[in-house]
């Protein structure tokens, strides 16, 4: 016996399974990424004034700005590729799909330049607690996304063959994957400004 | 040609072990001594019981002559290369003791892989915290039950400090070396080395408060002496 | 739709191992938390015989600990925060939300499955590779972690030990996340037609509850746990301020950093975690009281709603752990008027139970038997609990034994009595058979005796001043020396409580085989469950999935041929 709403939606709830099962785990991850950014309030206020502004000078705004952009892009082919499976328009989906994981290689990219220029500066994450938060929050946003490639990936090539056996599933799968690639996007979003800019 | 090898080594060795000797000398401490308060240890009364005497801070001890003790006097480096590039490790075990809430001896040279033995004479709690910078710290407990325990060093390190979290007098000074040629001064502040072959060295005399002080030395078949003075610490810090 | 299940047999391999089937899942979880539980459990017992007979040789294990058999004080505080951390994070959630709420939530909502059965196993799986993690943690030569189960730095971040101890808790705390997302899609989705949420059994709502404390709670922890991880092995300084000083010596750690910190993430968890032990099991209790008292629960509604604001305020009560750490009179204020607010549900939520006692004809079987004494007994672990909420008096009795006795009267007679009564209640519907009843009483009185033997003189020596953590008791200290002598009695008593065990265990055993054969119905019961086979059909669960008509505990109702009516009995047409 198949377990009943995995496709459609389920009436009184308007929601099929995976879609409330990833609005949970999205709940959680707000509660870990919210733990995180309540202990960069807390130590933020616990160094002395102004040294959290002095200490982010080092880090390289024009990179982050265009990181932001790319993160933003990705977001957008991302809702495309949704968009064109609901169209039935399968090539457009694996051409959108395959644009966002470019935008998120080119962003491990631009991480990992500033992460290399940190070290040969020889600032650490034992270096102050700014270095401390901010290595800790975009070292575990970097995994994220790094994981999230690993599921867009597995969707854009080995998994597409579900789109000819279950395309209505298949399109529930790129939905909630989106679900979460928006959520990984509005991190940055949020890391962006108190990293950088604050 | 084989022989004379052979006879050669032979003779070097021969001359070697005649021209082993010791280097003695005597510290002494350079200006008036100043007054130590008596070490106040009724927090545990266990261990003003076992104390038989009236213990006195430890940090520097000297006799009527300011002669100190508890300085730990080491070859620190051969100039002639006249050291062994290894030593057996000796198979007597060193010996700390923990008894009247004092270490027994207050500084101690150790060799590397030797056994250091450490004892609990006292009825007491007491924990053994070594602070090393390049061995592994251990931070073990001994309850009075625990009567003996036994520790190894495996790198060459100067002398750190060991406590007890229970006990914040308690303090002793541990060196690891990788050579035998190391003492510690006693009541009237001479010292020994003893046994080192001839030839040029570097000798280093340390304390835990007044600091290190090194001189050369030159060791032939009638040994040598080396005296060494120590100033009042000065008061930075 | 019964035909679908015909399917193909599957290889042992499949069928009970790599099992997606959410009540086979839920066995797994069952026995492996139980040998958790008697692991956490055998570690107290060791480390009793030290505090009733301090730095004497242990019998039987004490070669373990070393050639003179004497638990030295680093090796207790590994056992005591082992202990700990079994008990909770190993034992008992996994026992009632891994093991309870996966076997029965789907049953009860009349759902052929969880939601996500992959997911289902992925979160067992994580669960066990979390616990052998943790339990590997023994055999290191730094030995297992020493610092409490709460992890407080500083000296959670310096001691030896510890970095095993927070990669365990990551793989725990996933498989908790992964468990209760299941169970909340599970309950929200898979309801069976005309089961509307206040059709659901009350043991539903609890795991419902449950599972949002979990989901929302764990995270932050994790967190945490990536903090401290960052403290120990990349060197930051998360929680070490600057200018620490331990042991007389410097620290070298770049500093700016605040224990404090690890306290609000910690507790902003485990305030709600207290809430994850207890609400399973008076879930698991007001079952067990309807259907043996032969009457509905009593203001069901307000058990709902009583259960859905200890949800809500558990989230805002945390720092009542953390009166004595100076955070000022106003944080403590709230937090202790907070505290005070939260105890009323908890309040409603037993006076309802209680109540549901009154005028009924109670059957006392074994289950209703641990039912019954959880009422109690949680009765004084809550009460006990109301002086360490308030600022004032905690800071005479924090992190005294009377903490200890406080929580653990929660937990072991409470929560622990609440999940037996499920074990004896279940095991019909899992197995087919009734277990012992005899060997179950034998189980329960010396258990009910000896609990009460091992808590309540902890009161006694925590109102005397005696602080917990001590590895000897309290030996060395004058104060504790007119109640040292309860040691030994409270350690008699854990020993007795851990023979007490044996009749269970031969019980859980011999009844596998043979128990007394019982139909699918045999408590006469009128939730979900008890309409499927016993044991339930492989992966479908029921014959014919269910359809609800009615309210979930309708017990002797006057006009009815039966003194109960399942709820998926349809109305007659009129």
């Amino acid at each position: 016996m198949n377990i009943p709403y995995t496709v459609e939606e389920r009436p009184d709830t308007g929601l099929y399974n995976a879609k409330l099962g990833v609005w949970l785990f999205l709940a959680s991850e707000v509660m870990l990424f919210g733990g995180l950014f309540s202990a960069y309030i807390f130590l933020r206020f616990g160094a002395p004034a102004g040294a959290f502004h002095e200490w982010g000078q080092e880090l390289n705004v024009p990179l982050a700005t265009f990181n932001t952009m790319i993160l933003i892009t990705s977001s957008v082919t991302m809702v495309m590729s949704w968009a064109s499976l609901k169209l039935n328009d399968f090539k457009k989906f694996k051409l959108y799909m395959g644009v966002t994981l470019l935008c998120a290689l080119v962003f491990l990219f631009i991480k990992y330049l500033e992460y290399t220029a940190k070290f040969d500066h020889h600032i650490y994450p034992s270096t102050n607690t700014f270095y401390a938060i901010y290595f800790t929050l975009t070292g575990l946003h970097g995994l994220h996304i790094i994981g999230g490639m690993a599921v867009l990936f597995y969707l854009w090539l080995p998994g597409n063959k579900m789109w000819n056996s279950d395309p209505e599933q298949f399109t529930n799968r790129i939905e909630i994957v989106g679900l979460y690639w928006h959520f990984v996007d509005l991190v940055w979003i949020f890391l962006f400004p108190i990293l950088y800019l604050l | 040609m084989k022989i004379r090898i052979i006879g050669t080594l032979i003779i070097m060795v021969l001359i070697g072990v005649g021209y082993a000797a010791d280097v003695k000398g005597k510290i002494t401490f350079d200006g008036k001594a100043p007054k130590m308060k008596p070490l106040r240890m009724d927090a545990d009364p266990v261990c003003v019981a076992n104390s038989d005497i009236k213990p006195r801070k430890e940090w520097l001890i000297l006799d009527e002559n300011n002669s100190i003790k508890n300085v730990l006097v080491f070859v620190k480096e051969s100039k002639s290369g006249s050291l062994a590039d290894s030593y057996d490790t000796p198979k007597e075990s060193a010996v700390i003791d923990q008894k009247g809430c004092v270490y027994v001896p207050h500084v101690l040279g150790i060799m590397v892989g030797q056994t250091l033995d450490i004892l609990n004479s006292d009825g007491t709690l007491h924990n053994i915290h070594a602070l090393p910078k390049v061995n592994k710290e251990f931070n073990k407990a001994m309850p009075r039950s625990k009567k003996q325990m036994s520790v190894k060093f495996d790198k060459v390190e100067a002398p750190f400090k060991v406590k007890c979290d229970v006990h914040p007098w308690m303090g002793a000074y541990l060196g690891v070396f990788d050579h035998p040629y190391f003492a510690v001064t006693d009541d009237s502040g001479a010292y020994t080395i003893s046994g080192l072959p001839a030839g040029k060295y570097v000798i280093e005399a340390w304390h835990e408060k007044l600091g290190t002080q090194t001189a050369d030395i030159t060791v032939d078949d009638s040994g040598a002496s080396q005296d060494f003075l120590f100033k009042k610490p000065s008061k930075k810090k | 739709m019964s035909n679908d299940h015909n399917h193909h047999e599957e290889s042992f391999f499949r069928k009970y191992i790599w099992s997606t089937d959410h009540k086979i899942i839920g066995i797994q979880y069952g026995f492996t938390a139980l040998f958790f539980l008697l692991v956490g459990f055998s570690l107290m017992m060791v480390m009793r015989w030290q505090l009733a007979y301090p730095e004497t040789r242990i019998p039987f294990v004490g070669s373990i600990f070393g050639d003179d058999g004497i638990l030295l004080p680093e090796i207790y505080n590994s056992l005591g925060a082992m202990h700990g951390t079994i008990m909770i994070f190993l034992g008992i959630v996994p026992l009632a939300v891994g093991a309870f709420g996966n076997y029965l939530v789907p049953l009860q909502i009349g759902a052929p499955d969880m939601a996500f059965p992959k997911l289902n196993a992925a979160s067992y799986w994580s669960y066990l590779v979390g616990g052998l993690v943790m339990m590997s943690s023994f055999f290191t030569e730094e030995g297992a972690a020493r610092s409490g189960w709460t992890s407080y730095p500083p000296l959670a971040d310096i001691e030896v030990g510890q970095t095993i101890w927070l990669i365990g808790m990551i793989f725990l705390i996933t498989s908790s996340l992964l468990g209760s997302m299941n169970i909340i899609t599970t309950i929200v989705q898979l309801r069976a037609p005309g089961l509307t949420w206040m059709r659901l059994p009350f043991f539903v709502w609890a795991q419902l509850v449950t599972s949002f404390l979990l989901v929302l709670a764990f995270p932050p922890l994790e967190a945490a746990a990536v903090l401290q991880l960052m403290d120990r092995v990349v060197g930051t300084s998360f929680f070490l301020p600057s200018g620490l000083v331990v042991s007389g010596e410097l620290m070298e750690v770049s500093g700016g950093g605040s224990p404090l910190l690890w306290q609000h993430l910690f507790w902003f968890l485990a305030h709600p975690e207290v809430y994850v032990l207890i609400l399973p099991a008076m879930g698991i209790v007001s079952e067990v009281i309807a259907n043996n008292s032969r009457k509905p629960l009593w203001g069901y509604n307000s058990l709902v709603f009583a259960t859905i604001f200890l949800g809500f305020m558990s989230f805002i009560v945390w720092a009542h752990h953390m009166f004595l750490t100076g955070m000022g009179t106003a944080m403590s204020a709230f937090f202790q008027t907070t505290t005070m607010i939260i105890s009323i549900p908890s309040v409603i939520i037993l006076s309802a139970l209680f109540i549901s006692l009154w005028g009924a004809s109670i059957r006392f079987n074994t289950p209703m038997l641990f039912a019954l004494a959880f009422l109690p007994m949680f009765g004084i672990g809550g009460l006990t609990g109301l002086p360490l909420g308030l600022a004032a008096a905690d800071i005479y009795l924090h992190d005294t034994y009377y903490v200890i006795g406080h929580f653990h009267y929660v937990v072991a007679p409470g929560t622990i009595f609440g999940l037996f009564a499920g074990i004896y209640y279940w095991y019909p519907k899992i197995t087919g058979r009734k277990m012992n009843e005899s060997l179950g009483k034998l189980h329960f009185w010396p258990s009910l005796l000896f609990m009460n033997g091992i808590f309540m003189p902890m009161f006694i020596q925590g109102l005397a001043g005696v602080s917990r953590r001590l590895w000897d008791g309290g030996l060395e200290y004058a104060h504790a020396s007119g109640v040292f002598h309860w040691n030994e009695f409270m350690s008699i008593s854990a020993w007795l409580l851990g023979l007490a065990q044996i009749p269970f265990i031969l019980n859980v055993f011999y009844s596998i085989f043979r128990g007394e054969k019982v139909d699918n119905n045999p408590w006469e019961s009128t939730t979900l469950e008890w309409s499927a086979p016993s044991p339930p059909l492989p992966h479908v669960n029921f014959e014919t999935l269910p359809t609800v008509y009615r309210d979930p505990y309708e017990y002797s109702l006057p006009g009815r041929n039966r003194d109960f009516t399942p709820q998926s009995e349809p109305k007659k047409n009129k």
